[in-house]
């Protein structure tokens, strides 16, 4: 009988079997404030993100919180005294951020929209064809969950501090998978949510840093309990950077290897930039993304093609300029920290096999010359 | 949305029977027709592949390539499945109903989404093109072939034979005329016709044609033989059906 593959990990979905055993304590005293594991779980939340003051952390409670109330205290403190009111956001970004953006642009706010490059990224030189005098927020992440690509953050942190310009980036696609450091850079809001790093589903957070200031309205949760489901996340996060990073990274190397021996007409995309080391974007010519995840999920393999909260995969490889028929052949794999090397040489011959079975409805339709 | 799939979608979109196209001496002796819909940039595209017979422009086959969702393939197939037989005149009165019909698990549980039946016009649409490059062939003015499927039940009794006994005769009639609008008039409609149950005695079922089957000799041939044989395979064995001959006007007399 054949054995379930779940190479579909794009967004922590699947959260880590410790961690859903793991005991929170709680008190409901705590609702008055958390006191001294309060202090304590604050503390270590701030170690691990590298910062000096505890306080330029604000722990929130719910789904797409953190980049809702960035977008807020940016709009209140920056935005609307200044007058300079447009944010630049990529067009690739998830739909947290399109909905944080429609609730500002009924009040004046301008939105605009960068796509990404040929190769996956918002480099520099794009990014300054976009700034205006008016532009007052560059907001992003720093890797692209679906598409796996890293944007060249310190850069383009840098060149909106030149200009008085408030960078804000969401790095919960890279916990647990890359080695980062915000304190170095020149980033003003960093936002994250621990669901995207198999951790607790609505525990984030913001840390206030460089030119941007914590506003005193800002509801913050005190509870030590949301703090303590931060600090876990956060330490198993740290945990197995160095396997998804090293072994993750082997593991989605032999994969892409694999995978292009047995379908030569299959493409690997983005190969030539800095990627997630456990995510890998796989076309492949003549049959469509669903209907191959469809015959795949009856082999129980599980891939995914984006949606949801994240935009579709093929709208995100359009938007890079990929061909737009191989986009709607595209597939991500992701892998986890416990994918093994035989799950991944499996998961290979069970896509060669519905490939080779499916590939004729199509193959006179896309021409490989035109990939 | 998979979830919503019945298992004959599944069935057809797991396991396509009708894909790929024809060689080049297959279509020497007969012709071979295309159509095509869709687009590739947005990740649907159809092109139906009919292999028509020159003389009275019977479909003999059909086949299918495409590049779309699970629920686009099944569909196509399935289509491909029903066009062989009919001529391409029939065809091109096919609608998305007929399909969606053909797709169900059971007889009373619509299985197609608002998506889903745009994703089938395109096919339709794909058909319909193919079946204007026909339009020079004439076709037959009396059909030989029934257009009704005969779901054959195989001997067995069915359900409504073994409580045949305890029904009403308005239950009886509800029967029949459940079993005739979903597995018969829409079939009888193809050829532009219609039928109506009007009345039962003993075993006999008397039906009403309407449009194009009244002066169609078929309806009392092969096509009144095929749709008693889908209300004695589904209803019950010994039903006989006979047509109501006030309103037939066959080669123009009164029947």
């Amino acid at each position: 009988m054949q054995t379930s593959i779940f190479l579909d990990d794009l967004d922590g979905y699947h959260p880590r079997a410790d961690l859903r055993k793991v005991e929170l304590s709680y008190e409901p005293s705590w609702r008055y404030g958390g006191g001294e594991e309060e202090v304590v779980s604050r503390a270590q939340v701030a170690k691990m993100l590298g910062l000096a003051d505890p306080k330029d952390f604000v722990p929130l409670l719910g789904r797409g919180v953190p980049v809702q109330e960035m977008l807020e205290a940016h709009a209140f403190q920056e935005m609307f005294p200044s007058g300079r009111q447009q944010v630049l956001t990529l067009s690739t970004e998830g739909s947290w951020v399109d909905r944080g953006m429609s609730k500002w642009q009924a009040l004046g706010v301008r939105h605009g929209s960068i796509a990404l490059d040929r190769r996956g990224q918002l480099t520099a030189e794009v990014l300054l064809q976009h700034l205006t005098p008016r532009t007052s927020l560059v907001s992003l992440s720093w890797a692209h969950p679906t598409i796996a690509t890293i944007h060249p953050i310190e850069e383009i942190a840098r060149i909106c501090d030149e200009r008085g310009i408030f960078c804000h980036v969401d790095i919960s696609a890279l916990i647990g998978k890359m080695y980062w450091d915000i304190k170095s850079t020149k980033i003003d809001y960093v936002t994250f949510e621990a669901r995207n790093f198999q951790g607790f589903d609505g525990v984030g957070g913001i840390v206030f840093q460089n030119k941007a200031q914590k506003p005193s309205w800002l509801l913050e949760q005190k509870s030590p309990w949301a703090l303590q489901a931060m600090v876990k996340a956060l330490e198993a996060a740290e945990e197995r950077v160095d396997t998804v990073h090293l072994e993750g990274a082997r593991l989605k190397n032999l994969l892409e290897k694999l995978l292009t021996q047995a379908i030569p007409c299959a493409r690997v995309l983005f190969q030539e930039v800095e990627r997630l080391p456990h995510v890998a974007v796989v076309a492949f010519p003549y049959v469509e993304a669903e209907y191959m995840l469809y015959l795949l999920a009856q082999e129980k393999l599980y891939l995914s093609m984006g949606g949801g909260e994240h935009k579709l995969l093929s709208q995100v490889l359009k938007t890079a300029q990929v061909d737009a028929a191989l986009a709607a052949c595209s597939i991500v794999f992701a892998l986890s920290c416990d994918t093994t090397e035989e799950e991944v040489r499996e998961a290979v011959s069970r896509v060669v096999k519905v490939y080779e079975r499916v590939k004729h409805l199509g193959e006179d339709l896309v021409h490989v010359d035109t990939v | 949305m998979w979830t919503l799939y019945s298992k004959k979608m599944q069935q057809h979109a797991s396991h396509p029977q009708h894909g790929g196209f024809f060689t080049a001496s297959q279509a020497a002796v007969v012709r071979c027709v295309v159509g095509k819909e869709g687009s590739l940039e947005e990740g649907l595209f159809v092109k139906l592949y009919l292999l028509v017979e020159e003389k009275e422009g019977v479909i003999l086959e059909a086949k299918f390539q495409a590049m779309g969702p699970p629920d686009f393939i099944a569909m196509a197939d399935a289509l491909c499945e029903m066009l062989p037989s009919k001529n391409y005149a029939q065809a091109s009165r096919m609608g998305v109903d007929l399909l969606e019909k053909r797709l169900r698990d059971g007889s009373d549980r619509a299985n197609f989404s608002p998506l889903m039946q745009r994703r089938a016009n395109l096919i339709f649409f794909a058909l319909f093109e193919a079946c204007r490059l026909c339009q020079d062939i004439a076709t037959a003015e009396v059909y030989t072939q029934s257009p009704v499927v005969q779901e054959g039940g195989g001997g067995q009794e069915s359900e409504h034979q073994k409580c045949w006994d305890n029904y009403s005769l308005e239950e009886k009639l509800f029967v029949i005329r459940s079993v005739v609008a979903v597995d018969i008039a829409p079939y009888i409609a193809l050829d532009g016709g219609g039928i109506e149950v009007v009345k039962l005695k003993e075993w006999e079922v008397m039906v009403q044609y309407q449009g194009a089957c009244t002066t169609c000799f078929s309806s009392i041939g092969a096509t009144l033989r095929a749709i008693q044989q889908v209300l004695r395979d589904k209803v019950h064995s010994q039903l006989i059906v006979v047509p109501d001959p006030s309103v037939l006007q066959l080669s123009g007399e009164v029947f």
